[in-house]
């Protein structure tokens, strides 16, 4: 007989949370005023007197300041993708919380849920830096000739989203010839790492499947070469293109409802189910 | 490979088709082909129209109280419980209760409790059943299976639960079915047996992740309409610790000294001469 009662587990918590990331020094009268603080052992005073941005948030993410290439891959990755396009389902949404009037503070965390998704979002990039983490090691021909039972009886509507193939799929029914040339920016530099030269030939054994890369692969494969896991993926992409979300938001702020497209009744089909 | 040409996204450009419903302004706001204002309000109860709105079909009056019984017994108003955390640093930050209702709700999108394991256990149970149908796959094959895919851990998605061994919210939920005179179907059939050896073996329980999808898969519903019905589910306990929180003066929520955060980084050094790199 099952015996549903409640017993504690008794966990053996810990007394008080840990970090690696920040150090707090309190003044001596109140034990909840800082006086001074470290950034992965670094004065933080001094950090901000010598670091720029992508130096400091590379030292925040990974510990270490980054070296010249490091440097200069990240900074291309954050300028890169600092935006998505103003069709992307997120920016539509910052549009439409901007055009709203929805309390302003809720416009970037609102949009940025939406970039977190498996389409083109937050989510797919986790995944395909999982994919490339587990299958970089393998030549791209011989890994999609493993793949080749898998994709004939893959749904084609998903192998399109990129959602079989995480990270590579098309827009529009082809491969988009945008994130193909955003890759190229990062290809057959200094900087170029090994994970994306691999998702690169990977592209070109694609073709024939009329698959090609999206944004979100592009961006997997250079987290993954600078070095991050595959569960930080998901909100370092929302964090690269927060800037470009709440800027949508906010230029949509000040305008009136009729500066929005609002389909028309006309146009509104209620289908009979 | 694509299901839509450019001709297609062209004819959608301008038109939306909508099969749920919608307002037509001096007419009617219809929803699943009833007159909203007419044939719902004040007829049906929110948990029906819920579930109409997303799976066409307007289920019976007692799913509803079933429904609502479910969403009391698993929102609970302990601000220590991780989403409704979320409700109380929004109260200490000052933040709107939509926020706090919003993210907190959110925070439960996890694999460890909350809404984000429904999907998880209802395709899990459905598989199970399967393969206890089909294949005839014993109750004792198909947890040790289960425990050799978690190398070697009895972590099944539905049963045993954080914190506590046992679960009151099944108890109280059974007799709920009960006393509403639904019976055991396949699903939760499989499940009390599943439990049973859990019990005997590592005196673990279903929790309420399990009963709830084994529950919903008798009823024949998705993993995807059960995450779609069950969206709202921690809400209220959330909005109850942002309630509580936001009555009390800010930095209150469990204060913390410098000293209570343990930094454990490396240790103090200087910054290297940056004008090399």
């Amino acid at each position: 007989m099952v015996n549903r009662s409640v017993k504690s587990r008794k966990e053996p918590f810990v007394k008080k949370a840990s970090t690696n990331i920040w150090q707090e020094q309190p003044v001596e009268h109140n034990p909840y005023l800082v006086e001074k603080t470290h950034l992965r052992g670094y004065d933080f005073d001094e950090l901000t007197q010598h670091c720029d941005f992508t130096e400091m948030f590379y030292l925040l993410f990974l510990g270490e300041l980054p070296n010249r290439n490091q440097k200069q891959l990240l900074q291309l990755l954050l300028v890169t993708f600092i935006s998505p396009s103003p069709r992307h389902p997120a920016s539509r949404s910052a549009m439409s919380l901007g055009g709203g009037k929805t309390f302003p503070q809720h416009i970037l965390p609102a949009s940025l849920g939406i970039a977190g998704g498996e389409y083109l979002g937050g989510r797919q990039v986790q995944l395909c830096m999982q994919l490339i983490q587990d299958n970089h090691q393998i030549i791209p021909a011989l890994w999609l000739e493993e793949q080749e039972a898998r994709l004939a009886e893959a749904d084609k509507a998903l192998l399109a989203e990129g959602r079989i193939i995480y990270g590579f799929g098309q827009q529009y029914g082809e491969i988009d010839p945008y994130a193909s040339l955003l890759a190229d920016k990062f290809l057959g530099k200094s900087f170029s790492g090994p994970h994306l030269t691999w998702c690169a030939g990977l592209v070109e054994e694609l073709k024939p499947y009329c698959i090609g890369w999206l944004q979100t692969g592009i961006v997997a494969a250079v987290l993954c070469d600078l070095g991050f896991p595959p569960h930080a993926g998901a909100g370092l992409f929302q964090l690269i293109q927060a800037p470009g979300l709440l800027a949508h938001g906010l230029e949509a702020y000040p305008k009136s409802r009729t500066e929005f497209p609002f389909v028309r009744d006309e146009d509104y089909d209620i289908v009979d189910t | 490979m694509s299901t839509l040409k450019i001709e297609d996204y062209d004819r959608l450009r301008s038109k939306l088709p909508n099969r749920t419903g919608g307002w037509v302004p001096g007419t009617a706001v219809y929803c699943r082909g009833y007159d909203m204002m007419d044939d719902l309000v004040g007829r049906v109860d929110f948990f029906q129209s819920l579930v109409l709105n997303i799976t066409g079909q307007l289920p019976e009056e007692r799913f509803a109280k079933w429904l609502h019984a479910a969403h009391i017994c698993v929102s609970w108003p302990d601000p220590r419980i991780w989403c409704n955390q979320i409700g109380a640093y929004a109260a200490m930050a000052r933040a709107t209760v939509n926020a706090a209702s919003s993210f907190g709700n959110l925070a439960a999108d996890s694999v460890m409790y909350g809404q984000g394991t429904l999907p998880i256990g209802t395709r899990l149970i459905q598989r199970l059943h399967t393969q206890h149908l089909n294949e005839k796959k014993s109750v004792e094959e198909i947890v040790d299976q289960e425990i050799e895919r978690k190398g070697g851990k009895v972590n099944i998605m539905g049963f045993a639960r954080p914190l506590a061994s046992g679960d009151e919210r099944v108890v109280a939920m059974r007799r709920t079915a009960k006393n509403l005179a639904y019976q055991d179907g396949a699903h939760m059939q499989l499940a009390l047996a599943i439990e049973e050896l859990l019990y005997n073996r590592y005196s673990e329980t279903m929790n309420f992740t399990g009963y709830l999808c084994a529950f919903m898969s008798d009823l024949g519903y998705s993993a995807e309409q059960v995450h779609r019905i069950f969206a709202l589910i921690v809400v209220n306990g959330v909005t109850a610790s942002f309630s509580e929180e936001a009555e009390k003066p800010v930095d209150s929520f469990l204060p913390l000294r410098c000293e209570d955060i343990e930094y454990t980084g490396p240790a103090k050094r200087a910054l290297p001469d940056m004008t090399d790199e």
